[in-house]
């Protein structure tokens, strides 16, 4: 029995370090943030963050080469004009819900290093699930 | 309609079929163990345990403690 | 026609329900009659689950869109195979299909045991008539396969007539899913969820039925080994169709979905672990009855968390409709069921502790049992690192109101190291000594390898380093993920060298005492013990994805060059001559075609050798004609994966940006795939009766 204690204990004590060694080893931690919490804090505007919404119907705009994006991520309330420059997901469509990652840009652009598109469901697209509507009458 | 009718049917069928056990002779569950399973997996150890002892991976004494432990759980 | 599904659906809630009712009356009054009617119950069900799949099946094969999942998952001009995988193609479905799988599985478990262990069935049906009730009441009231189809209008499409029904087309199945590795992701992942509720089933049977012993029932090891394997399996295809089809060069993200079923996989691994040492000194009772009641809980997870929608409907912004009241959403039904099912595990568990003590204790910190304890901390461990980071986001929103968000950036630093301290015991406990642990027992075995480690970790050491002050920038930059690959390179060559060693000796042992030919030798081990050596291909191919994983990750390079037919570029160590850029007739009508590409050829070259021709492709499909998916082209070596795919185009101008990522050692993440799924399946083989 007092094997298995204090090899035990050894153990778990070692790890529960490691977890927290780790932690404090690492870059701050990244917040979610809405359109409308964004907007109301001036002090994020230097951050890294993740901004989620939807992707606003009517501003989507591409590049002719298709490599430059531009959006604005809405919540329903207030909105933020994104620029995304790379390879466009598959997915991406209007009123899907997406996150961008990056930072505010000089010009009030939100410039996303990162564009994740969010189906309603992973693999659902816009007529599928509860709320979509079948073929036009 | 008609498939309505046949979904009653097999409906009928098979709940006929479910409930037919209850109206026979009261009988216990016997309360045996599966006495071959178990024999086997103990076996299957064992042969384990000593192909072991040639690997030299256990000593004869050692596996002579689990041996017995084994057959001692097995038969209670 | 389809309304035969729902009756049939419906037979068998009725079934599962006095299921639920004789089941629990042969476990009070042991009367056979009541458990003889149950397990007539469970064929029922699965007569009926299967009579419902083969309802929406021939629905989709002969296109009657006048059905709502047959037109959102279907369209008339979709390949036939993928008609058919359309029945796991979304979530009324997919749910249909796991019903069938559970009643199939629970049907063969209950059969394969009537003979042998008809004491423990009551309450074993219970629990497995619970789990089948849970989803035919899903099937029946919140998520049937067989709704009818309406119109934007609401008019129903059964009351169309002929013409108009026939110029229905049906909306399609995502694209992206119409690919051979998404057709088997689904099935894969379900075998190994479902497969789980078996021994969770058994386990929870012999508890209540105060069997003390669990070791002895096949039933336990062999469907948890294939449902291990099933799973494992199902998330290495997600992770390869994710690598192939999204075109962002990776495997795996740290996503909610991802996890949620890594999660299940974690504790199915310590399970299948832990169960040996029951089996041979009967401790760790209680660790195997945590980790199959943890198995099974996050399975059902795991089931629900890919169809998002559910878990968000709890928090009222989901997909349901808002004035469904909260108690009866979706969400709120499933987490009632994990809890339910949790009480009735651990309440369990409470009234039978004294089943659970071994009255063992172990003998020494170095012998194989401990080994085995080691194992099950840091499984445990990895499992609570996972659960920590997809939950902890929530109760933290519920505290401070700020969202979290998890990712490699969180998950990386604490699962690389549990991952190394596994492959250290993993090869450790392959030739731990039962009982004792002194250095005197290793001696002999330790040596070679730890050498070949050792070697190998100077090798690679010298290697980096003569790259001269570039490398010891690098290596500045970050230096703990260098230690940590040239940790794993180090156990890598350690693991691999028991590995070899361990197989040899038993070679050499068949051929010395039973003199067979050199053939039969080299068999013997896999047919002698199937399990212990299937274990060891299988861990084998855990260290290659090990080692790809650690590689891929630490030196993985981003290019991007925009290109005309005719121009050469530099992507690394490869030189790109777009040799020409195509495309299909951009104005046929998409509707008609199904899909419409632009494709790129290039000619790559390492120094002045040609050595692939490479297609990157962008496609239009039907379903998404606003976004063209991408077909990425890969050139893989063993070294490393030339990845390139179209990131842009512009037809007019006669130009494409060619994005490529540089992924060195990624082939060896499949390869450790393709030896898990051998030596997965030699363990599960019977052994040769000697």
């Amino acid at each position: 029995m007092k094997v298995k204690l204090t090899v035990g204990l050894i153990i778990v004590l070692g790890a529960v370090g490691l977890f927290f060694l780790s932690s404090t080893g690492n870059t701050k931690p990244v917040y979610y943030y809405s359109p409308t919490q964004f907007i109301q804090k001036p002090s994020l505007k230097n951050d890294r963050l993740r901004l989620k919404g939807t992707i606003k119907p009517g501003t989507v705009k591409q590049s002719k080469d298709k490599i430059n994006l531009w959006f604005d991520v809405t919540d329903g309330k207030n909105s933020v004009p994104v620029h995304y420059r790379g390879a466009v997901p598959d997915a991406f469509q209007e009123g899907l819900e997406v996150v961008v990652d990056g930072r505010m840009g000089d010009k009030g652009t939100f410039q996303a290093n990162e564009l994740i598109v969010k189906c309603p469901s992973k693999y659902e697209s816009k007529n599928t699930g509860p709320n979509a509507k079948g073929p036009t009458a | 309609m008609l498939i309505t009718v046949i979904s009653l049917v097999i409906a009928a069928g098979v709940f006929l079929w479910i409930f037919a056990p209850l109206f026979g002779q009261p009988e216990q569950i016997p309360q045996k163990r599966g006495r071959e399973e178990l024999m086997s997996a103990v076996n299957r150890s064992v042969h384990e345990l000593e192909t072991d002892l040639k690997l030299e991976k256990i000593q004869q004494e050692d596996l002579d403690v689990i041996q017995k432990h084994l057959e001692e759980e097995s038969s209670s | 026609m389809n309304n035969l599904g729902n009756y049939a659906l419906f037979i068998a809630l009725g079934l599962a329900a006095w299921g639920i009712v004789s089941s629990s009356v042969s476990y009070r009054t042991k009367d056979l009659r009541y458990l003889r009617s149950a397990i007539r119950s469970l064929y029922g069900i699965c007569a009926m689950v299967l009579l419902a799949v083969g309802v929406l099946w021939a629905a989709l094969l002969r296109n009657d869109f006048t059905l709502k999942y047959v037109w959102e998952y279907s369209r008339s001009t979709q390949p036939t195979i993928y008609k058919i995988t359309a029945l796991w193609g979304g979530m009324n479905g997919s749910i249909l299909f796991w019903c069938a799988l559970l009643s199939i599985f629970s049907a063969l478990a209950v059969s394969f045991n009537r003979k042998n262990n008809l004491k423990l069935l009551p309450f074993t049906t219970l629990v497995l008539f619970l789990t089948l009730g849970f989803f035919l009441f899903l099937l029946n009231f919140k998520t049937s396969p067989f709704l009818p189809l309406r119109d934007s209008a609401g008019v129903l499409i059964s009351t169309y007539s002929p013409q108009m029904l026939a110029r229905i087309q049906g909306n399609g199945l995502n694209p992206l899913l119409q690919n051979v590795y998404m057709a088997i992701h689904p099935p894969m992942l379900y075998q190994g969820y479902v497969g789980f509720a078996i021994p969770f089933a058994f386990i929870l049977g012999a508890l209540a039925h105060k069997e003390r012993n669990t070791f002895w029932m096949r039933s336990a090891r062999n469907w948890a080994m294939y449902a291990w394997l099933t799973l494992g399996i199902g998330i290495l295809l997600g992770g390869y169709w994710a690598y192939i089809e999204l075109g962002w060069g990776g495997y795996w993200a740290w996503d909610p979905v991802e996890n949620a079923s890594f999660l299940p996989w974690i504790t199915g691994t310590a399970f299948i672990h832990s169960f040996l040492m029951q089996e041979k000194r009967g401790i760790y009772r209680f660790w195997n009855v945590f980790f199959i009641v943890a198995t099974f809980i996050l399975s059902i997870y795991g089931t629900f968390l890919t169809r998002s929608g559910i878990l968000q409907s709890v928090h009222a912004f989901g997909q349901e409709d808002p004035s469904i009241p909260w108690f009866f959403r979706l969400g709120t039904i499933f987490l009632a069921f994990m809890a339910g099912m949790l009480i009735l595990s651990f309440g369990l568990i409470l009234r039978r502790k004294k089943l659970l003590t071994s009255g063992q204790t172990l003998e020494s910190a170095g012998s194989r049992e401990t080994m085995f304890l080691y194992a099950n901390i840091l499984f445990g461990l990895m499992a609570f690192v996972v659960l920590f980071g997809v939950t902890s986001p929530i109760f933290y929103r519920m505290a401070t109101h700020k969202e979290l968000s998890r990712g490699p950036e969180f998950y990386d630093p604490r699962m690389i190291p549990i991952a190394l301290l596994v492959l250290l015991v993993m090869g450790i406990a392959s030739i731990a000594p039962w009982r004792r642990g002194g250095w005197a027992a290793y001696r002999r075995q330790i040596l070679i390898p730890g050498i070949a480690g050792l070697s190998a970790l100077m090798a690679s050491l010298a290697a980096f380093f003569s790259g001269g002050a570039a490398s010891r920038a690098d290596f500045a930059s970050r230096p703990l993920t260098y230690i940590y690959l040239f940790a794993c390179v180090a156990l890598a060559f350690f693991v691999s060298g028991i590995l070899f060693e361990e197989y040899t000796r038993t070679v050499k042992h068949a051929h010395a005492t039973r003199g067979l030919s050199a053939l039969k030798s080299l068999l013997a081990p896999f047919r002698d013990n199937p399990r212990r050596y299937g274990g060891y291909v299988v861990h084998l191919g855990v260290v290659c994805l090990l080692l790809g994983i650690a590689f891929s990750a630490t030196f993985q390079q981003e290019y991007q060059e925009t290109m005309k037919p005719g121009d050469s570029a530099r992507f690394g160590p490869y030189t790109v001559r777009m040799a020409d850029l195509n495309h299909d007739d951009l104005n046929s009508n998409l509707q008609k075609v199904n899909e419409v590409k632009i494709w790129a050829d290039l000619q790559v070259y390492r120094g002045p050798k040609l050595v692939a021709l490479l297609r990157p492709e962008r496609v239009y499909y039907a379903s998404n004609p606003e976004q063209p998916t991408y077909e990425v082209a890969i050139h893989s070596t063993l070294m490393r994966d030339f990845y390139t795919l179209m990131a842009g185009f512009d037809l007019k101008n006669d130009t494409a940006i060619i994005g490529a990522f540089v992924n060195p050692m990624v082939a060896w993440l499949w390869l450790g795939g393709v030896f898990i799924l051998i030596g997965g399946i030699t363990a599960i083989l019977p052994m040769r009766r000697t």
